[in-house]
């Protein structure tokens, strides 16, 4: 194998593969990206079996072949060499020599038939998309997802496709057990996604394409078997979907909420930040106290002291007094754009609603705590 | 004819020495304890025959006059309280009257007794109660006592009794319980021809307690004490790592009285809980000192058990004496080592060997002002003697080592322990025992200030248990409350949880509660709630704290350590392994022959 290209080009594929490459794994080749020249392209692939990404760039290619090299060590010698082009040649026993300008590396390589195989897509039927909505969509749910392990139906994010409703729509759905995220967009060509209802498809795999889709444009998407496939211009990210059913999550969305808190969504959180100090512990509650007459937030932390703060609020209902964990609060109104949230509560042992005007389709579930 | 008709004092006499005289070992309780009572300062005691059936007693008390040998024994004669008042207020060790006349029914004795003042001594020998011969005789101040064919005429009794080296075994305990209480008198012990163990008259208990254990053990007991009325407590406990698989090596003490207590050992076990496995004890020494009207002795016959009146106040006394002598331990935890070889054989008479520690803990007992501890009303004992204090203090080091932020890591070893190095060594923490002991801490305070925070689940979940565990549920099902968890039992093995523990939310709450339910079930039955409810916690901070095998960066191994100087005990896991070792720089150069 032997070829040249553009630097820039190769250090966006890289960029892209050393994050979906393994850090450590027991099976060293996934921590490689495998080249592959052929044709007019190189193609960079990075996997660690749930997720693979491959990034296709233009190259001069003088012979064809493939072969792994480590990511992380290739992308930091791309990002620090100056020169506009690189040469990448292929020697004896997997050595991969690189070259550019009066600089050159050998490094050592493992043969690309130890790489593993990923799924070919080549007849999908494939569906376009706004990437910006996409992302948007994907920001406001990912936070919500499970780390538990054993949770394995609530370690992603759950696609619905809502041909029912009218007009029809996307709907992504994420929570942890003690709060979920949901958010719908209007979507006609949802109905041609090649899944009955719904699939999850997993945080990791969400977390990639949520930074692939930064740059925005359309993005293509498809669902093969247990596969989903995102491709956006010379990028394309694969995930295999979470075999397991999503819990019917409608049971939990409380209704009947008649007791309505009304704050401007940047003085919350800036209240919460500054009340949430005091719990250093990520599990640590915070008690806010509501009526008419306003909220009073109670920070209390036996460790290191307590704090509270008060503000005026807009609140119809009895006075309660209800516990949260803060950082449920925080990481909800950080996804959205609201300038005023509602709160819409039952009691103080039931599910809050978080929802915001401008964030339209959207709403957040957060149970409270007992302290 | 009259069925019920009053017993003839000999029959009386020989039920009663079936609750006093079990076996040899009793027979010398009672005979030392009236020697102790007749102010004896040197005592006798000598063993012969076959399985101890013979005994002698000799001391240089105030001895009787003729008349009070030949009253002495008729049963209820006593010299030691003559009013109600007096059984009120029992300052001596003995006081039934019931001893020697009970002896007497069951073996052959022969007594000689002389008090100081009269010219010639008393002989009187009786067999199976009845008496063979009174007459004067030449002999010493004092009195001495044999007890020859020990139930020659009780062949059941006989039968009862082991092997001689058992029965001796006995002896000898009973012989070290009265001596440990008296570090005043001499005690001597002789078994057939061999001088068994001589302990001359002590200036303090430090130095009884040397005579009486092997070299070397006592030194690394924490001395121990407590005075606020109404009891006051004094004695030495062994560190944590030193320990036994069974109580015997634990000497309690009553107003001098040798006792065994459920209450108090229970009590000093407290102290204990979380540094020393299940099923394991401490050794120690340990003397309560309350008025006598707070205390009744005359429950049992032997007197081996007694009844407080304020059990609640005594209870909590002796677990604070326990508690804060550890304390102190731990506030010198870096002088101290901890090794391997440290436990004891279980046998009745250790044997010495080498004990891995370097400090003996002197310096704290003899702080200027402590006053001495009072055995009897009329004695009392300086803990320690002066010269041996200054020796000692020169010795050692005075210093607190470092504390564990501020030790140096070298790095993770099969990323389980953590290596530090310190200025004398080389320090190996046990990252899982570390982290639990801090979990474990912080859950238990929080816990005493009510329910754990608590997270309520969108939808309840279900957990499924076991039929064992279905029934061990029933009781400790409101626990789990404490604990952060609300659950309903839902049909016969499945339960409800509705919220769980905030803190265990990161690592999957209901894995947990089903490891909680089955090593609480696994457990048994508990004589209290409180106690469960520890081991819940115990098995919580169990679950939540990093495991062995876990790779940790620098930043988290010092951030641990920094956590472990927060803590109240840091020397065992909440189960009473050891969470931190040592291996000292002398070890070291021993090994590379560097000396």
């Amino acid at each position: 194998m032997e070829l040249t290209i553009e630097r820039d080009d190769l250090l966006r594929g890289l960029q892209k593969s050393q994050s979906v490459a393994e850090k450590r794994s027991s099976m060293p080749v996934l921590s490689n990206v495998l080249l592959e020249a052929k044709d007019e392209y190189l193609h960079l692939t990075a996997t660690n079996l749930e997720v693979s990404y491959t990034g296709s760039h233009q190259a001069t290619v003088i012979t064809e072949g493939a072969v792994t090299i480590q990511a992380r060590k290739f992308y930091e010698i791309v990002k620090e060499l100056p020169f506009p082009e690189i040469r990448i040649l292929e020697k004896e026993n997997n050595w991969v020599n690189i070259s550019s300008g009066n600089t050159e590396y050998n490094l050592v390589g493992l043969p690309a038939d130890e790489f593993p195989q990923v799924t070919k897509f080549e007849d999908a039927s494939w569906v376009e998309m706004e990437a910006v909505l996409l992302k948007e969509m994907i920001d406001k749910t990912l936070f919500a997802v499970s780390t538990e392990e054993t949770r394995y139906n609530l370690s992603g994010i759950y696609f619905e496709k809502l041909e029912t409703e009218d007009p029809v729509s996307l709907r992504l759905v994420a929570t942890d057990g003690h709060r979920l995220s949901l958010v719908q967009k209007a979507l006609p060509e949802v109905t041609r996604f090649d899944f009955d209802k719904g699939i999850i498809a997993p945080r990791k795999g969400m977390q990639e394409l949520s930074r692939l889709l930064e740059e925005g444009e359309q993005v293509e998407i498809t669902f093969q078997e247990n596969t989903a496939i995102f491709r956006k211009a010379e990028s394309t990210l694969l995930m295999r979907l979470i075999d397991g059913d999503f819990p019917d999550y409608n049971t939990v969305i409380p209704k009947n909420c008649e007791r309505i808190l009304e704050i401007e969504r940047s003085t919350f959180m800036e209240m919460l930040r500054r009340m949430s100090i005091i719990s250093t512990e990520r599990y640590r509650g915070i008690r806010c106290k509501i009526s008419a007459d306003g909220m009073e937030i109670i920070s209390n932390n036996p460790e290191i002291g307590d704090a509270r703060e008060d503000i005026p609020v807009k609140y119809q209902g009895e006075e309660m007094t209800i516990a949260f964990n803060p950082r449920y609060f925080m990481e909800t109104l950080a996804v959205m754009k609201s300038k005023m949230i509602a709160a819409k509560m039952i009691d103080e042992s039931s599910a809050c609603i978080i929802s915001g005007e401008e964030d339209e389709g959207f709403f957040a579930v957060i149970m409270p705590m007992r302290l | 004819m009259a069925k019920i008709r009053v017993m003839a004092e000999n029959l009386a006499n020989k039920i009663a020495a079936g609750e006093v005289v079990e076996r040899p070992a009793s027979v010398v309780k009672e005979l030392v304890e009236n020697a102790i009572d007749a102010q004896a300062k040197k005592i006798i005691v000598e063993i012969e025959g076959p399985v101890c059936r013979n005994i002698r007693v000799i001391d240089n008390g105030t001895g009787m006059e003729e008349d009070d040998v030949l009253l002495a024994l008729e049963r209820h004669a006593t010299s030691k309280i003559c009013t109600e008042e007096d059984l009120v207020a029992i300052k001596t060790l003995g006081f039934r009257g019931e001893a020697l006349p009970s002896l007497a029914a069951v073996s052959r004795v022969e007594l000689q007794s002389r008090t100081r003042e009269s010219t010639a001594g008393t002989c009187l020998r009786v067999a199976a109660g009845v008496v063979k011969e009174v007459r004067q005789c030449g002999c010493p101040p004092g009195t001495q006592l044999w007890i020859r064919d020990l139930f020659f005429n009780q062949p059941a009794r006989r039968k009862f009794l082991r092997r001689e080296r058992t029965e001796f075994a006995h002896v000898l305990d009973t012989v070290t319980r009265l001596a440990l209480a008296r570090a005043d008198i001499h005690f001597s012990l002789r078994h057939g021809n061999r001088q068994g163990h001589d302990w001359p008259a002590a200036t303090s208990l430090q130095q009884r307690l040397e005579q009486v254990f092997p070299k070397g053990l006592a030194q690394s007991w924490l001395s121990c004490s407590h005075n606020e009325t109404p009891v006051n407590i004094s004695g030495y406990l062994s560190p944590p790592e030193v320990r036994r698989p069974n109580s015997r090596m634990l000497f309690l003490y009553v107003n001098g009285r040798p006792i065994r207590d459920r209450l108090l050992s229970v009590a000093l076990m407290e102290a204990y809980r979380t540094l020393i496995p299940k099923g394991q004890f401490p050794m120690g020494v340990l003397f309560l000192e309350l008025s006598a009207e707070l205390v009744d002795v005359n429950v049992h016959p032997a007197k081996a058990e007694v009844r407080f009146h304020n059990p609640g106040a005594v209870f909590k006394a002796v677990t604070s004496a326990a508690e804060n002598a550890l304390v102190g331990m731990e506030r010198r935890r870096w002088q101290r080592r901890l090794g391997t070889d440290t436990r004891l054989q279980p046998a009745v008479v250790p044997t010495p060997q080498r004990l891995g520690f370097s400090l003996g803990e002197k310096q704290q007992i003899a702080e200027p002002g402590t006053p001495g501890f009072m055995i009897k009303d009329s004695v009392r004992y300086e803990m320690l003697a002066e010269e041996e204090t200054t020796k000692v203090a020169e010795e050692e080091p005075k210093d607190i080592g470092p504390f564990f932020g501020e030790l140096t890591v070298i790095g993770q070893l099969h990323n389980t322990y953590i290596l530090c190095e310190t200025p004398d060594g080389l320090i190996l923490i046990d990252q899982h025992a570390a982290h639990e002991r801090a979990h474990y801490e912080a859950l238990r305070r929080e816990s005493t200030k009510g329910p754990l925070a608590s997270q309520i689940l969108m939808a309840p979940a279900t957990v499924e248990v076991t039929a064992e565990e279905a029934v061990w549920l029933e009781e400790t099902l409101s626990l789990f409350q404490q604990l952060g968890f609300s659950l309903d039992p839902f049909g016969d093995h499945t339960l409800v949880v509705r919220s769980v523990p905030a803190v265990a939310l990161r690592q999957e709450p209901l894995v947990l509660l089903r490891e909680i339910v089955a090593t609480g079930c696994s457990r048994g039955s508990y004589p209290t709630s409180g106690e469960v409810l520890e081991d819940l916690l115990q098995s919580m901070a169990c679950r939540l704290a990093i495991k062995a095998g876990q790779r940790l960066t620098n930043e988290e191994m010092v951030a641990l350590l920094r956590q472990l100087d927060g803590l109240q005990q840091c020397a065992t896991c909440p189960h009473g392994r050891p969470l931190w070792w040592k291996l000292t720089k002398a070890e070291l150069e021993r090994i590379f022959n560097r000396s």
